[in-house]
């Protein structure tokens, strides 16, 4: 071997340099350049047409001011876009009543944009109804590695202002740098074929104002069922409670409301814990077989939906000034 | 950390390279200690705390070659620090790997109901003490010499094989450590190894992990499987064993090189081999150059060296005969093959896969030694010779997919199940909703097409020298389309599979042979 050379020229391999170095430049400006179209992309109205997103119809739904001055504005996460049908609440309660839709992983992006951004176009509601599952409270300390965060990334975006998107990359560099391979991924080959149903339940959810039938899992919970002790671990206060206080006006009276949860062997000591951490009205207890049997234990089937709606009609209705009865 | 990760690719790669190109312009040293630390950062990039346990090894191993080879001067043979060494090795490996599941399962075949709980299994235990352990034999023998610290730590520990080989030997890499030649960046190298990378990670995120989301759900199902299903399932599970471990090899020595060093070849078209043998010939290759070379080769000799004591014939002419080849052939192939089923894990699986290894082995020798050379050979069309090398790769396919029903099972009772179900034709009225059969078969078919009908990696690369064995230059068998050069056409193409695979990597998979 020659003393001096590279690998390479001991090979006599070597081509000009200036040729690898196209070679290499051509190689890494693909990805390079279909990187950056995407924080773009998602910002132009259009994108709602070609988005293969899962969520981002009923999501986008949300930030688009689709009823106008309601009276009663529901924000929750996935539990309340599927467990509750705010058309049913606005027939017996007479009021304009919104769900905001929302899921998991978007409200641990976004927090409460959606209702800022509503709030900030509308007049007051009378009430505002925070409507999350015990264990699910405490959105702000959680960390973003523990749900699918793309949905709530798209909003962010989307909607956001490049302020909240600044602060949100401070905070989670990692995850926003890898925001256009998300968007690839999701447009490209996660949902290509499950567009269809994306738009059935886009149509759900703007006939209904904000409610959507489960989709996901098709088995359901039996009464042998037991909810996760790490769940039960989650049930703390801090976030809902900051949140009832933001937007506790005069005008606009807000409550926080428990979703039901699966008659589970250990369904009690969810009861009993709310009760020791929170001052809330604990969560109804309703037959498992009315949950679908994923791994967030508070999914209501589509037949189980009237029920819950009337238990919250019920709870909501001591609120409203001049409810129909 | 995982080659098929961003953090990898963005953050660490790029900071090894220029760490690399900067340690070039001082001294060789320099180099050698930067990769050893960046090797070492990303071993603990895993778990911290096992870095301890890597060093360790490294120490003791290098004190007893030390002691071996005589650099520390001692009174006792070196024979002895070999075996002692050995011993060390062999428990740190048996701790981690076999103790608490033999427990459990003596545990369990006495009817008890106590379970101990596994121990976490350091990545690339075997890796690092089986490459050791050739050295300190090496050493012993007079084939190999003592090296500086950090020539030896970066032989153990760089990071491109660490974690799941090529296993190296020292004979190849100690050479290209201390060669007075330029260590910096070299653009050549770079194009090679990072096209070579791609081509991997695309074999790795495109195949491997599609493959998984087949084979998972049908060697996991708790419920009866129908024939199909299990085919698809066993056929799945084939190839994304070698999409998986072929791509990481892909990566690690296209790392190396991109490093300007050379790796041997662990892959070489596994599933194009016409005979059991020529398999293993061509899959983890330098496995099975390892086990060759530090089981049987020995178990041979040792068996030999008795046989001429006791008078007994050793000549290749007797070998013919069944008893000689029972004690000559079979006898050390089937306790190598034992061994290495062992190596791979503590499930009875592991040894039954390793032992029919051992019998398809054994098998392929006797056709060879005691009827294949008895028949006649007349002159065949190449037609004929064709059809009969199609038979012979589509049997050799067959007999490899069995045996990794054993391997992928989650026990052997699951696999003799699975096994029943491909062989006995019947309906399944589950419905295992993961799996599309319309999409499986699809994948399945493209990747048999990828495996039988294209040309390798290292062959698309042989223009550029890939890997040290001078039979992967070869480029005369390659269609010219098809080699690489790095020109637009190939800029362009492994660009854009570049960034079809950077937006499917989001949930980097761990590659199988982790576990091992």
């Amino acid at each position: 071997m020659d003393i001096g050379k590279t690998m390479g020229e001991q090979a006599n391999i070597s081509k000009s340099g200036s040729k690898l170095i196209f070679y290499l430049i051509i190689l890494l400006a693909i990805p390079g350049i279909l990187y950056i179209p995407p924080f773009f992309v998602v910002r132009l109205p259009a994108y709602s047409k070609w988005s293969c997103a899962a969520d981002f119809p009923l999501l986008d739904y949300a930030f688009n001011n689709p009823v106008k001055n309601a009276d009663v504005v529901i924000f929750g996460d996935s539990t309340a876009k599927v467990g509750i049908d705010p058309s049913q609440m606005e027939a017996v309660l007479g009021e304009k009543v919104l769900d905001l839709p929302n899921n998991f992983g978007a409200v641990l992006v976004l927090n409460d944009l959606s209702l800022r951004l509503y709030m900030e176009h509308n007049k007051p509601p009378k009430l505002i109804v925070f409507y999350f599952p015990p264990w699910n409270l405490d959105y702000g300390h959680d960390d973003l590695s523990i749900d699918p965060i793309y949905d709530g990334m798209e909003m962010l975006f989307r909607h956001g202002t490049s302020r909240e998107i600044f602060t949100f990359f401070e905070g989670h560099p990692f995850e926003s740098i890898q925001f256009p391979w998300m968007f690839y991924k999701e447009n490209i080959s996660a949902n290509l074929f499950k567009r269809e149903n994306f738009r059935k339940e886009a149509q759900q959810v703007a006939m209904t104002n904000g409610h959507a039938d489960y989709i996901g899992a098709t088995l359901r919970y039996n009464s042998l069922c037991t909810i996760p002790p790490r769940l039960i671990g989650r049930i703390k206060y801090d976030w809902v409670r900051g949140l009832a206080e933001k937007y506790s006006t005069p005008e606009t009276k807000v409550m926080v409301y428990l979703a039901p949860i699966p008659a589970c062997r250990n369904a009690q000591a969810v009861v009993d814990r709310t009760q020791k951490v929170t001052e809330l009205q604990p969560s109804k207890i309703m037959p498992a077989n009315l949950f679908m049997d994923d791994k967030y234990y508070v999914h209501l089937d589509a037949s189980g939906v009237r029920e819950a709606t009337e238990q919250l009609i019920e709870a909501v209705r001591p609120l409203l000034d001049n409810p129909k009865r | 950390m995982l080659f098929n990760s961003y953090s990898f690719l963005f953050v660490f790669l790029p900071i090894a390279l220029i760490g690399y190109q900067i340690a070039g312009t001082f001294h060789r040293k320099f180099v050698i200690a930067w990769l050893g630390f960046a090797s070492l950062a990303f071993y603990a990039c895993w778990r911290p705390a096992f870095l301890i346990l890597l060093l360790s090894s490294i120490a003791m191993n290098y004190i007893a070659g030390a002691l071996i080879s005589r650099n520390i001067s001692n009174p006792i043979s070196s024979r002895f620090w070999l075996i002692l060494a050995i011993v060390l090795n062999l428990s740190l490996l048996c701790y981690f790997k076999y103790l608490f599941p033999s427990l459990n399962f003596i545990s369990s075949a006495v009817g008890s109901s106590r379970h101990w709980e596994n121990v976490i299994l350091p990545l690339g235990i075997s890796f690092f003490t089986f490459t050791q352990i050739a050295f300190l034999v090496d050493l012993h023998q007079g084939i190999a010499k003592q090296q500086d610290i950090s020539s030896y730590l970066l032989f153990v520990t760089f990071f491109p094989h660490l974690i799941a080989g090529p296993i190296l030997h020292h004979k190849n890499m100690m050479p290209q450590f201390q060669q007075e030649r330029r260590y910096k960046l070299d653009l050549s190298d770079l194009a090679v190894g990072f096209s070579w990378f791609i081509m991997g990670l695309a074999k790795k995120v495109l195949f491997a992990d599609q493959l998984a989301k087949i084979a998972d759900p049908i060697f996991n199902a708790q419920q009866p499987l129908s024939t199909s299903q299990t085919w698809i399932g066993a056929l799945s599970y084939c190839l994304q064993l070698y999409f998986d471990f072929s791509g990481y090899s892909d990566m690690a020595l296209g790392l190396a090189r991109m490093f300007s060093i050379n790796f041997p070849l662990n892959f070489d078209s596994p599933l194009k081999a016409s005979s059991i043998l020529d398999f293993w010939q061509r899959w983890h290759m330098t496995l099975s150059q390892y086990i060759m070379s530090y089981l049987y080769t020995p178990i041979q000799l040792w068996i030999r060296a008795k046989r001429i004591k006791r008078g007994y014939s050793v000549s290749r002419k007797d070998m013919s005969s069944p008893a000689v080849f029972i004690s000559m052939v079979a006898i050390p192939m089937m306790t190598t093959m034992f061994i290495a089923g062992i190596w791979h894990g503590a499930g009875l699986q592991f040894i039954v896969f390793g032992s029919l290894h051992g019998l398809y082995m054994t098998v392929n020798h006797a056709w060879r030694i005691l009827f294949h050379k008895r028949i006649p050979e007349s002159p065949k069309s190449p037609f004929t010779n064709n059809l009969k090398n199609i038979f012979y790769t589509l049997l050799t396919f067959f007999c490899v997919v069995i045996s990794q029903v054993f391997f992928r099972a989650r026990s052997l009772s699951y696999a003799l199940y699975m096994l029943a179900s491909m062989f006995t034709p019947h309906r399944s009225v589950t419905v295992l909703t993961l799996v599309s059969p319309a999409r499986s078969l699809l994948l399945i078919l493209i990747g048999l097409i990828i495996v039988w009908f294209l040309p390798n990696t290292q062959q698309i690369l042989s223009r550029f020298q890939p890997s040290l064995q001078e039979s992967a230059w070869d480029s005369s068998k390659v269609p010219k389309q098809l080699l690489w050069a790095p020109n637009t056409v190939w800029g362009l193409s492994l660009g854009v599979l570049f960034f079809i695979v950077l937006f499917q990597m989001q949930d980097p998979s761990t590659f199988l042979y982790f576990q091992f």
